[in-house]
């Protein structure tokens, strides 16, 4: 700049020195103003990631559920919409006989296959149709809250007149009235309003023991009834809701899957280490951070295969398979005059630069252009699938698999040791590679068949150069799994 | 990419162009607000807020002049802004104080432009902003006392002592000769 004013030599001086000056600021002022500029950057893997799992979710739930089955409370969790019991008299409710729910499927329930083949006993005619579901207690229990709560006198009376010993015997209430009378407070604790406070796992275990009960009760339920022959038709429904006992599923499953995923290659610089080591000056610019250099844009990418599981246990499962991966992404760079490139090569006996020209410029030229990377890699995952959580026909997976991967087809753009060019293709790109990928899914049951989906991340742990290259790449994927398992019998 | 395509990518909002302009200029105009601030990070965060407005004014570039002396202008003026919203004009040292005070502290040397620099920025706040906006960024004393807030003969009475006790930092330390710069007041009023 060339200044106004006519200045003396010291000033001049000054003037000079300070022109001379260059200073290169950190790069997060450049993030800041970019921030500034074209407000935060986002990260749209992780967030297509999550909400196509939360859509493939719900619409799986609402497909194979209505929407009614989904919204109604399960017989341990009661509504709130509690009538008052006062108002309940005899007429309304219904009487049941106390079974294990988790034993007796709720269509073999509404076949009618339960019916009493009589109703000349109140207590055992139970419409178990009507009901809103089935309840069991103990005998103690049920003893105690019938001692204390005169709302059931008329069930104890009824007890003991029609069958004594079958203390077992509580009165639900119908759906219309706002089903069971029960509610759950806190955590493992669930009020029953007729019964006072009764601890939900110790009702659990009664209700495991609840078909025994019946059995051994059985003399008592003949006593009860005017027809002798209730007993044994009490009995027979009983045994005969019993679920008929599933063959064990087979342990070898089929998988097909597919992840489509963006791709980003991270860079790591070695010339830091070297420079540590005192092997010799470097230029200003190549100690900053590398991948503060490089302009990429990720693209998106495929990950499909088949796979054979083999489940050791309930809860785990081992994989092998074969799969094709399709990486890619783009670096943005400018077309410029030939010029050399220099490549620093350490082969355990110091650096030594390779020379190699290019057209490709990294900082500017007289054309800007977008470099794309793709790798087409045959890889070979073996990995293990964990169930953490189970619930009917969904469960919630964790996996990790480690990946050997052969590169089949490659057009790759490495960037320079001065971070100035691009060069493609060079001899120091590597074959065979090795990748770990961690992932977490969901899965929905269908007979035989499973459906997951889920997000994975996937990280190449030996750089895509030879190791002799002091600048280090490592491509990250993020991705979305999808896939079908078979199960083989 | 040349200037007009940068600036045309700017106007364009286009963050390539942005970063390209940033790539070029930025670390000439950090040596500019590192003689202003007073520390490396203040002179970052000049340089941050300059370059914004640099980015969002973009469009009242007319091409009359030099596209970097624009840039150049806008830093400056943030430079001073950002002093005057600290309120750092008011600190003020005499000059035997002054001198006793810097020539004892070490200063980096790697060349001489450095040297210059640091010694410019041991001078006190009011002084330093005077002999950078004079001498350096070629702003005339009127032009000094409206942008500082001060009158002009403070101006030219900062810059006299400014430009005095960074001669003497400059001797002692061994940059410049006793005898060797030839001071013309007469140019400096």
């Amino acid at each position: 700049m060339k200044h106004p004013f006519d200045l003396d030599d010291f000033e001049s001086f000054l003037s000079d020195q300070s022109e001379k000056l260059r200073m290169y600021p950190e790069d997060k002022v450049w993030r800041n103003i970019q921030q500034s500029l074209h407000g935060k950057g986002r990260w749209p893997a992780l967030t297509f990631a999550a909400f196509l799992t939360g859509a493939f979710i719900t619409v799986l739930l609402f497909l194979t559920h209505p929407a009614k089955e989904l919204l109604n409370t399960s017989p341990l969790i009661a509504s709130n919409n509690i009538p008052d019991a006062s108002a309940l008299d005899e007429q309304q409710v219904t009487p049941v006989v106390i079974i294990n729910p988790s034993s007796v499927k709720k269509d073999v329930l509404q076949s009618g296959l339960f019916k009493s083949p009589s109703r000349s006993s109140n207590v055992l005619t139970g419409e178990i149709q009507r009901a809103t579901s089935l309840l069991v207690e103990t005998k103690d229990n049920t003893d105690q809250a019938f001692e204390t709560d005169p709302q059931l006198e008329f069930y104890k009376d009824l007890n003991q007149k029609e069958s004594p010993g079958l203390a077992k015997i509580i009165p639900l209430y119908p759906a219309s009235l706002g089903g069971n009378k029960f509610q759950n407070t806190e955590k493992g604790a669930t009020t029953f309003p007729e019964f006072g406070n009764i601890n939900a796992t110790k009702l659990e275990k009664s209700l495991s023991k609840e078909s025994a009960i019946l059995s051994t009760n059985n003399q008592n339920v003949g006593t009860a009834t005017d027809n002798p022959s209730n007993s044994e038709g009490l009995e027979k429904p009983i045994n005969n809701i019993l679920p008929p006992k599933a063959g064990k599923p087979g342990k070898w499953e089929l998988q097909f899957y597919a992840t489509p995923s963006v791709s980003y290659r991270h860079l790591i610089d070695d010339k830091r280490q070297v420079l540590d080591q005192g092997s010799g000056p470097y230029a200003l610019f190549a100690t900053q951070e590398v991948n503060a250099f490089v302009r990429q844009k990720p693209k998106m990418g495929l990950e499909a295969g088949a796979a054979v599981l083999y489940s050791i246990s309930d809860n785990f499962r081992i994989k092998t398979g074969l799969q094709l991966n399709f990486r890619r992404f783009g670096i943005s760079a400018y077309n410029t005059i030939t010029e050399p490139a220099r490549m620093d090569l350490d082969n355990g006996f110091g650096v030594r630069s390779m020379v190699q020209l290019t057209n490709i410029s990294n900082q500017s030229g007289y054309r800007e252009i977008e470099l794309n990377n793709h790798f087409l890699q045959l890889a070979l995952p073996v990995g293990f699938d964990l169930k953490l959580v189970e619930a009917k026909n969904i469960a919630f997976y964790i996996a990790a698999s480690g990946q050997l991967t052969y590169q089949l087809k490659s057009n790759s753009y490495q960037i320079s040791s001065d971070f100035k060019n691009f060069v493609k293709n060079t001899d120091l790109d590597r074959k065979v590679n090795f990748n770990s990928a961690v992932e977490a899914f969901v899965t929905f049951k269908t007979g035989n068949v499973t459906w997951q989906a889920g997000p994975q991340i996937r990280y190449q742990l030996l750089p895509g150069s030879k190791s002799s290259y002091l600048i280090r790449e490592h491509l990250i994927d993020y991705g979305m799994k999808v896939g079908i398992t078979k199960t083989l019998k | 990419m040349n200037e007009a395509l940068i600036i045309e990518g700017c106007l364009n909002n286009s963050p390539v162009a942005q970063r390209e302009l940033y790539n070029r200029y930025s670390p000439k105009m950090l040596s500019v607000c590192y003689r202003f601030a007073a520390s490396r990070e203040d002179a970052e965060d000049m340089l941050q807020e300059g370059f914004i407005k640099v980015f969002t004014q973009i469009h009242s570039f007319q091409n009359k002049g030099a596209f970097e002396g624009w840039i150049r202008r806008i830093i400056v003026h943030t430079c001073i802004n950002v002093l005057k919203r600290n309120k750092k004009f008011n600190q003020s040292v005499d000059l035997e104080q002054a001198d006793y005070a810097t020539v004892r502290e070490a200063i980096p040397s790697i060349m001489q432009a450095k040297q210059v620099v640091e010694c410019i920025r041991i001078l006190p706040i009011g002084y330093r902003t005077v002999l950078n906006l004079y001498a350096i960024e070629g702003y005339s004393h009127r032009e000094i006392s409206e942008m500082m807030g001060i009158e002009e003969s403070t101006s030219r009475s900062q810059y006299t002592r400014a430009k005095s006790m960074l001669e003497q930092i400059l001797i002692s330390r061994k940059i410049i000769d006793k005898k060797e710069p030839k001071t013309n007041l007469i140019a400096a009023m």
